[in-house]
């Protein structure tokens, strides 16, 4: 349940006006500046600013570039509630998922089919990385200020409080992470460019994903989703400041951090402190999310910017890989080189982002926090000359937006990304 | 089962077929003259069906998928799986996937894995 929200909005708006001077203008645009002039933006607070940390996981998990939050998860209606921490804060999926270990038996509203109302309704989400599998319960959630109810969410089963055993349909994407130690956090708040995970082609029997399943106590099968029971991004059902949000992390030092500290702010445009200022937006492709992204004399189609990445992840052959031992997928080059490229967005508008990629293998392993991570993306020529992932480390110094799809955002529309 | 429409395509080293399943997700299979798949990738908004895409090789990506998501977890965009006789990348987000698999010792000579059409 929200705690004092209106008290710390007044409270923020005053140490807003209090530090304002010290930025020399509304400045949420100045990135280079973030992290080192000591007034950053949004280090006042306020009812829509919540912490994020990149620092140690959960326990047994000891990834680098992770960012987490809290977040608290409430039954409907009821002060019955439960706060995670360790939830990953992720601009490339939509949705909150929690493990079901960590909700400690609080009792949330399964979603129930509506075609029979024996059934309840389960998901399997796909990854990159393999699958999240459990029921989809509709809750009240918390995160700093910022209270929403009745948001579809996902229990992710990693305690086998959910019977049914994982269809053979939802397996086939690979590696389960249902398990913290898997998954990697507590749970994962999506809050990227869609208002829903799925979208259309859940609620249509025609080309349907497979990812929303009605189910027995013993078994499930696939079924369609209305669009307003699938698992919501949290910010699209705020009541106010529900059209995006901003992540601000500061700079860090080249050879990486212990620890960075930043902030997940809740609106574009809405408040006094959310301005998109001066920051160049890149429209997205609606189907996909991505935009154009240049690199190396070519044109690669699927550029997206996620802090749920924890690199830089793009294509160059040129570019020594890391042995196994430190992670196959990480560049490890001799020195560290200095690098650019240019994002375009559907609307034309155009940004060069200067990046370092360093060696990994020589990282220091007690620092989480690391800025010039690159990796190798998957080399396909037919996939429209492959992807730019602008993992964690784009984030460090910058303010970045994601606008979700069809909500007016400062000067634009959603989805969109600007920085 | 993997149903949708099959386009094949032959060439000198080998044949390529493009399956579109109704999801919109593109398959392309890689088969050496002796009609043996090597190669796979795919591309579209939601993963293809693995297992039956992988056949005898799945099982043994599920057990070094699952080991690598341990040391890195909570990296959930990215995944390489690098073996001597099987090669797993698998990258993107909700809405748009794409990835690519294929057996080192089954490529035809002369064939670079990198510049599959």
């Amino acid at each position: 349940m929200p705690r004092g929200g209106r008290c710390t909005i007044w409270l923020a708006a005053l140490m807003l006006a209090a530090c304002g001077g010290g930025s020399g203008s509304s400045g949420s645009d100045s990135s280079s500046d973030v992290g080192g002039s000591g007034g950053s933006l949004y280090a006042a607070g306020g009812a829509n600013v919540v912490a994020i940390t990149v620092g140690p996981g959960p326990s047994g998990v000891s990834t680098f570039n992770i960012p987490y939050t809290s977040v608290t998860v409430c039954t409907n209606g009821t002060s019955s509630c439960v706060t995670i921490n360790h939830v990953l804060v992720d601009t490339g999926s939509t949705g909150l998922r929690v493990m079901a270990s960590v909700l400690a038996g609080l009792a949330l509203t399964q979603q129930v089919d509506p075609n029979n109302s024996a059934h309840v309704i389960a998901e399997c989400l796909p990854f990159a990385d393999g699958y999240a599998w459990g029921v989809v319960a509709n809750a009240a959630i918390s995160i700093g200020g910022e209270s929403a109810s009745n948001v579809p969410i996902h229990v992710i089963d990693d305690n086998g409080s959910f019977a049914p055993a994982v269809p053979a349909s939802c397996s086939a994407y690979g590696a389960s992470l249902n398990s913290v130690a898997a998954f990697g956090a507590n749970g994962v708040l999506g809050i990227g460019l869609f208002s829903q995970d799925c979208g259309t082609y859940c609620a249509q029997s025609s080309g349907n994903y497979d990812w929303y399943y009605s189910c027995t106590s013993t078994q499930c099968t696939s079924t369609i989703e209305p669009l307003d029971s699938q698992v919501t991004n949290p910010v699209a059902l705020l009541p106010n400041d529900n059209n995006g949000v901003i992540i601000q992390l500061p700079s860090i030092p080249a050879s990486g951090a212990a620890t960075a500290s930043g902030y997940l702010v809740f609106g574009i445009g809405t408040q006094s402190n959310n301005s998109l200022g001066t920051a160049t937006v890149l429209t997205v492709d609606p189907e996909t999310g991505d935009f154009a992204t240049s690199y190396g004399g070519h044109t690669l189609n699927g550029g997206f910017i996620d802090s749920g990445s924890n690199g830089l992840f793009f294509t160059d052959s040129t570019i020594a890989d890391c042995p196994n031992s430190v992670g196959a997928e990480f560049y490890c080059p001799t020195s560290t080189l200095d690098l650019a490229a240019t994002d375009q967005g559907q609307d034309g508008n155009t940004s060069m982002v200067s990046f370092q990629v360093e060696n990994l293998s020589t990282r220091d392993t007690a620092n989480f926090a690391l800025d010039d991570v690159g990796g190798t993306a998957s080399t396909i020529a037919w996939l429209g000359t492959d992807y730019f992932d602008w993992g964690l480390p784009f984030f460090y110094g910058r303010t970045v937006y994601t606008a979700i799809e069809g909500h007016p955002a400062g000067s634009a529309t959603g989805p969109y990304f600007a920085f | 089962m993997l149903e949708g429409a099959l386009r094949t395509t032959l060439l000198q080293q080998y044949a390529v077929h493009e399956i579109t399943a109704a999801t919109g997700t593109i398959v392309r299979e890689y088969a050496s003259p002796d009609d043996k798949v090597f190669a796979i990738t795919w591309r579209g908004p939601t993963p293809p069906d693995l297992r039956t895409l992988l056949g005898e090789y799945f099982t043994p990506y599920l057990n070094a998928s699952a080991s690598t998501v341990q040391t890195r977890a909570g990296a959930h965009r990215q995944l390489s799986v690098s073996q001597p006789d099987l090669v797993v990348q698998a990258a993107g987000h909700a809405r748009s996937f794409r990835g690519r698999a294929f057996v080192p010792s089954l490529i035809p000579a002369g064939v670079l894995i990198d510049a599959l059409p």
